[in-house]
């Protein structure tokens, strides 16, 4: 928990992330370590998404880095290096950061995450901001898989109409699709 | 009356809905305007009636500049009232392989600091009356653009983006058509 909390503070620091990055890549120099590969692409994810903006059709410099990890350094680094960084996401204040994440994840294939897909899904719908709620729904409308519909159907309703009515319709979507 | 429809963010402009114009968020302003060389890029409408063909036309339009699908917002602005705010509204051809709506496409063209305020402010009043937006999921905006694209006349799917055409075909093959 402790480290978790320091992860999240560096990521907020310049200089502290720098030197971070410094530490990781000598790890990953010395050892080829699949878990300091994992934490340094996740680091690198997390500030292309601290410089980023979701805009709805568009393409982010955020999902063209993810698409380059995922062809340089394979699925598994890929998965894990996405988990990392949106859980350092969710911990910090500005829930902004996590709504782009997530947007900006619904651009992706749902092949090439699978199950990490859906714990962003509902790690989302337990946010207490709309706009993060938006983007959990906005994932499971984009990946189109019908299993999906059982956890939206499971999440607390929310209390937004434009959200619940959100959610609702694409239970139903999904469910068409099944 | 003239319209123009604007793709836009609603969750930027939420937090302006109660605000006085020079107090709205620059993230709005910057962010969800996003002007290009100094303008806005609209799509002209004779009518604000989304269920009407011309406007499903347009959003087609809009719809497939953007390189990949995705739940999007619009909302109407009125011309009359831009320009009579002192805005310059120009006629520039869209470049879309739906030929048929090019010409609808316009520009809200040399926008400084002053002008950008006068849009930002258009926007929030035409936000909080709901009948001039409109929010399109993306399986409906994939469904639209695909029976479009079906028609004669219309345009070729094929000269989409990748993301267009792999959405649009599953789309086909799910419904039979």
């Amino acid at each position: 928990m402790h480290n978790q909390q320091h992860q999240t503070s560096l990521l907020q620091s310049g200089t502290r992330i720098r030197n971070y990055l410094h530490s990781v890549n000598a790890t990953v120099a010395s050892g080829n370590n699949f878990n300091a590969l994992a934490e340094r692409c996740s680091i690198e994810l997390a500030q292309f998404v601290f410089k980023d903006d979701y805009v709805e059709g568009e393409v982010s410099k955020t999902q063209l880095y993810l698409e380059k990890m995922y062809i340089d350094k394979g699925v598994e680094v890929f998965k894990e290096a996405f988990q990392k960084a949106w859980v350092r996401l969710f911990a910090l204040d500005n829930s902004k950061h996590l709504y782009t994440f997530a947007s900006i994840a619904s651009c992706l294939p749902y092949e090439w995450l699978d199950t990490h897909g859906v714990t962003l899904i509902i790690g989302c719908s337990a946010h207490k901001s709309n706009l993060v709620n938006e983007a959990c729904i906005r994932m499971a409308e984009s990946w189109e898989i019908p299993e999906h519909a059982v956890y939206l159907g499971n999440i607390t309703p929310f209390s937004v109409d434009w959200l619940e009515d959100y959610r609702l319709s694409t239970i139903e979507f999904l469910k068409g699709l099944a | 009356m003239a319209f123009l429809l604007r793709k836009i963010s609603p969750n930027k402009w939420q937090p302006n809905l109660q605000l006085q114009p020079e107090n709205y968020s620059a993230d709005a302003i910057t962010g969800c305007n996003r002007t290009q060389q100094n303008t806005l890029s609209v799509w002209y409408s004779e009518t604000n009636d989304f269920t009407d063909e011309s406007v499903e036309k347009i959003i087609v339009g809009l719809a497939i500049t953007m390189p990949q699908p995705a739940k999007i917002d619009v909302l109407w602005l009125e011309e009359e009232k831009l320009i009579a705010s002192g805005l310059v509204v120009v006629s520039t051809r869209a470049e879309t392989e739906f030929e048929q709506v090019n010409d609808l496409h316009k520009d809200i063209a040399d926008l400084d600091h002053q002008k950008l305020a006068i849009v930002s402010e258009h926007i929030v009043k035409q936000f909080l009356d709901s009948k001039n937006r409109k929010s399109i999921t993306r399986p409906n905006l994939v469904k639209l653009v695909s029976d479009w694209a079906q028609k004669e006349d219309t345009f070729d799917m094929n000269l989409l983006s990748e993301s267009w055409i792999d959405c649009i075909k599953k789309y086909r093959e799910r419904v039979g058509s």
